[in-house]
């Protein structure tokens, strides 16, 4: 299968421009790719990048970087609980965020390290380790992790 | 959000605007038409390898005739694009996991007019920003064809971004004196009886502290003077006695004024949270059904059950508790200090010290507890999974994978409640030996002073030490309540403002003062050019224009998400239309009582709710007046006496939550007796057989047709058989009636949609046949 970027600077399988949907979102993003149309219709999917011939691999790379974007927490300045949500004041890679989760909705581990927060309107924010958190994250972090 | 506006509330919240700068605004002018939508875009590429991006204020507003993009730059405001709306032609969301991209594209080999970035916070208005231009795109005259805001755009956009946050919360927030005020005016019904509670409690305090008070009188007055031979035995005799029956009178009125509190206090708590509960639940009566859409059951039910719970317990004792610490504590460091100020200071000036402690205690705690109670809700997760599950982790032979997973649970969960005994099982000890380090310094200061002869300036007697030492005693917990008293206040305080955020929501509609009561229903329904949308955006109907002739059938028909139950939902006005008029006999059910419309409007739907009682309580719910005979008779028009005699106690057999007792087509067709016992004048039949098999399909087609003689009846179904009876079909399809006539009308058109859903409905039949 033949992957190229078309003149509008969109993924294309032979003319027809497709997004990404990777199968599973939280392990590895680079297998397992559902390749679909407008209509949310699959029109191919892939396993893995090995069987593609390296300009489709490039192509395909470029594009895999856009959908493993992850706001990633770099410093926790507050967590605060209100009336059944829990406030966070946090530093991105973005910049400065406020946010909330509903007080029974913890952060999660990926793996072994990384943490992921989803929040009331389903945006995701990443810790990459919890280690990388200065003292007071992790110490205002700890309650809802440990 | 009574006091504030959205807009500040938003800047409030999520330190992000909810309306178009001023400035911006200002360069609008009247070049693109009227505003008539708009939506932050919240993040921005600013480096592409490697990528970097920010979070920005970049707002795309849409006028009548171009899509506008501006953004601040050097603190000004600038039109950065503008894309006319005739250059546009398509507009493609992407998604990755933290953020969503929009792109306006023009010809297929030309690159990207503008792409936006946003994050999940701005998804519904940039849905709905999407759905305009393409509403545009795709009626670019025709106007009147296309949805729009219009002028409710600005309401709009900053009530979409609260939405999630103010469905988890509520609208009190930040306002926590007032709250609790509220909370403490439902005490005014009960005034007389909490004063008693009050004063009992006041004086339960200034009674206990008279005991110390004559202990020390005792030893300086009289047995002191006693040995030493300034008073007489009898006369010493006859006064210690009397001081020791005051001490005992002290002791029996302390617990009578106690007995008072407690008694009065508790049950003034019981009748507020009665009261509360009583008015939450007519409340929740009230509300319509676009309020339950947006809350979980399980919230709505701890509301009136758990949350009203609690505020009994903070108003039992809470309330009191708190009142007497504060009481306490002001008494007894008065006393000490009236008593000796030298040694009394040595007492009251570790108080705030202690008080902190305990402050910082209950912050630690508190987190302890969040981590436990992680681990609590992990454990009964585990439970309720597979309770409900067993059939399949039988069938998968999981038994022994589930139980390691709930005794793994139950460990960490042990070891966290275990970690929590250990910090207060510490911190207590270390806090009383504190106490008794106060303790201890009292008497290091105390003994010089009590060798000293009695002459002397800074003599102490050695009553007054006794008075001390047992006020000292009564010292720890006052501070203990005072410690935990945020605690327990923020506790309260969260439960009402989720009990106040019912009683606040205002029922999406009234009825207006002057509304008719109908009292006798011919059945002539009217849509006159209805336009409905539930998110303001999306119409899901639009222009409906038909009239039903009392006694009609009509069938509705078309693919799902057509409009065909909304419009069943409009006749029983639990929402109301955006343009033109629903009329019932002539007269706009706007005009009419509610109660007295719903009551001449049976339903029956696809998975017909059966209450937790008996078959007789539930086929009598519309009349629960009704006659027995009457009951077997419409049991009977139902297809349902013949399965009801089968069961064990035949009407009066209990069926059980949500009637899980009974098969789907037995629940139907109780439901079908139900409503032919209620005897209304129109009748909605929505998917009333499509969950059913074949043979049951028909005992319920036997039903309905007894049911429908002498009614309205507006029938929606896929299975076009049951609509053979219906006077005329309509087929709904995008919100408009795109085809209407009788069956055999709607099928002598060639190309017609009913035909098309009919020869599919066939083939799908033949396929499946088994030959």
């Amino acid at each position: 299968m033949k992957f190229t970027k078309d003149q509008q600077g969109l993924l294309s399988i032979a003319g027809k421009q497709v997004s990404i949907k990777p199968c599973f979102p939280w392990h590895n993003k680079r297998e397992h790719l559902s390749f679909v149309d407008e209509n949310g219709k699959e029109i191919y999917y892939l396993e893995n990048l090995t069987s593609l011939d390296t300009d489709s691999k490039n192509v395909l790379e470029e594009f895999l970087q856009d959908i493993e974007g992850v706001i990633s927490i770099e410093k926790i300045y507050s967590i605060n609980e209100e009336v059944e949500l829990r406030k966070f004041v946090v530093r991105t890679n973005l910049g400065k965020r406020i946010f909330y989760t509903k007080l029974d909705e913890w952060p999660f581990l990926n793996g072994k390290k990384e943490i992921i927060i989803q929040d009331l309107n389903a945006d995701i924010f990443q810790i990459k380790r919890f280690g990388d958190l200065d003292q007071q994250g992790q110490k205002l972090l700890s309650p809802l992790v440990g | 959000m009574k006091s504030i506006n959205k807009n500040q509330f938003l800047q409030q919240i999520y330190a992000q605007s909810g309306e178009l700068p001023q400035e911006l605004l200002a360069l609008l002018g009247q070049e693109f038409g009227a505003i008539e939508h708009y939506s932050l875009a919240d993040i921005q590429l600013i480096n592409k390898a490697p990528k970097e991006l920010k979070f920005v204020e970049i707002w795309c507003v849409l006028t009548e005739k171009a899509v506008l993009i501006f953004e601040e730059i050097n603190q000004h405001w600038q039109l950065t694009k503008k894309l006319p709306m005739q250059k546009i032609s398509k507009i493609k969301e992407l998604g990755n996991l933290s953020y969503y991209t929009l792109i306006f594209t023009t010809a297929d080999d030309c690159p990207p007019l503008a792409t936006l970035r946003y994050s999940g916070r701005q998804k519904i208005n940039m849905d709905n920003l999407k759905y305009l231009i393409e509403q545009k795109i795709k009626y670019p005259k025709k106007r009147q064809e296309r949805d729009s805001v219009g002028a409710k755009y600005h309401e709009n956009y900053a009530h979409h971004v609260l939405k999630n946050y103010i469905d988890a919360q509520n609208n009190d927030v930040g306002k926590k004196a007032q709250t609790l005020w509220r909370l403490l005016s439902y005490l005014k019904a009960y005034k007389a009886a909490f004063i008693f509670g009050a004063i009992g409690a006041i004086l339960t305090t200034v009674v206990s502290l008279a005991p110390a008070m004559l202990s020390g009188y005792l030893i300086d007055k009289i047995i002191g003077p006693f040995q030493r031979g300034q008073l007489e035995q009898n006369a010493a005799w006859k006064m210690a006695w009397i001081v020791v029956a005051s001490i005992g009178f002290f002791g029996v009125t302390k617990e009578f004024f106690n007995w008072i509190r407690l008694n009065k206090m508790s049950i003034i708590g019981e009748w507020v949270a009665k009261d509360l509960r009583e008015e939450l639940y007519t409340h929740l009566q009230r509300l319509g059904l676009d309020f339950y859409s947006s809350k979980q059951t399980g919230s709505i039910i701890s509301r009136v059950s758990s949350d009203t719970d609690r505020i009994w317990d903070f108003m039992a004792f809470g309330v009191v508790e708190v009142g007497i610490a504060l009481v306490s504590l002001t008494g007894l460091s008065t006393a000490l200090i009236y008593l000796d100020w030298r040694l009394g200071l040595i007492m009251t000036i570790p108080i705030p010290f202690l008080l902190y402690c305990i402050y910082v205690h209950g912050e630690t705690m508190q987190k302890l507890f969040i981590k436990a109670w992680r681990k609590w809700a992990d454990l009964t997760n585990v439970l309720a999974d597979t309770i409900p599950g067993i059939q399949v982790v039988k069938a998968f032979g999981q038994e022994q994978r589930e139980t390691s997973r709930f005794n793994q649970s139950n460990e960490i969960t042990t070891h966290e409640f275990n970690h929590i005994h250990r910090q207060w099982t510490k911190f207590w000890p270390i806090l009383m030996l504190g106490i008794h380090g106060v303790l201890m310094s009292t008497w290091v200061f105390a003994i010089p002073r009590l060798l000293l002869p009695a002459s002397h300036e800074g003599y102490l007697s050695a009553g007054t030490f006794v008075s001390f030492l047992l006020y000292m005693t009564m010292f720890s917990q006052p501070i203990e309540v005072i410690g935990q008293m945020s605690r327990m206040l923020n506790r309260a305080l969260s439960s009402a403002y989720r009990i106040f955020e019912i009683l606040d929501t205002r029922p999406s509609m009234v009825d207006s003062p002057n509304a008719k009561t109908l009292t006798t229903v011919q059945g002539h329904i009217e849509f006159k050019n209805v336009d409905f949308s539930y998110d303001g955006v999306r119409k899901i109907l639009k222009n409906i224009d038909f009239q039903v002739c009392p006694g009609e059938m009509i069938g509705l028909v078309g693919q799902s998400g057509g409009g065909k139950s909304t419009i069943s939902k409009l006749i029983n006005r639990f929402y109301d239309v955006d343009e033109g008029e629903v009329l019932l006999d002539g007269e706009n059910i706007k005009n009419l009582e509610r109660s007295s419309l719903r009551k001449n409007i049976g339903m029956v739907l696809q998975d017909p709710y059966l209450f937790h009682g008996n078959i007789l309580e539930n086929i009598r719910y519309g009349n629960p007046s009704a006659k027995l005979s009457q009951v077997v008779k419409m049991a009977k028009m139902a297809n349902a006496h013949e399965f009801i005699m089968k069961l064990p106690h035949a009407y009066q057999t209990i069926v059980g939550e949500r009637g899980h007792t009974l098969s789907g087509g037995e629940r139907q067709r109780v439901s079908i007796a139900r409503a032919l016992l209620s005897d209304p004048k129109i009748l909605i039949l929505d998917e009333a057989t499509s969950a059913v098999d074949t043979e049951t399909e028909r005992k319920i087609q036997n039903a309905l047709d007894n049911l429908v003689q002498g009614r309205t009846v507006i029938a929606i179904a896929h299975r076009l058989s049951t609509l053979r009876n219906a006077n005329r079909i309509f087929v709904i399809a995008d919100g408009k009636i795109v085809e209407q006539g009788t069956h055999h009308q709607l099928l002598a058109k060639k190309h017609g949609e009913y035909k098309k859903l009919c020869s599919m409905q066939e083939e799908l039949g033949q396929k499946f046949t088994l030959k």
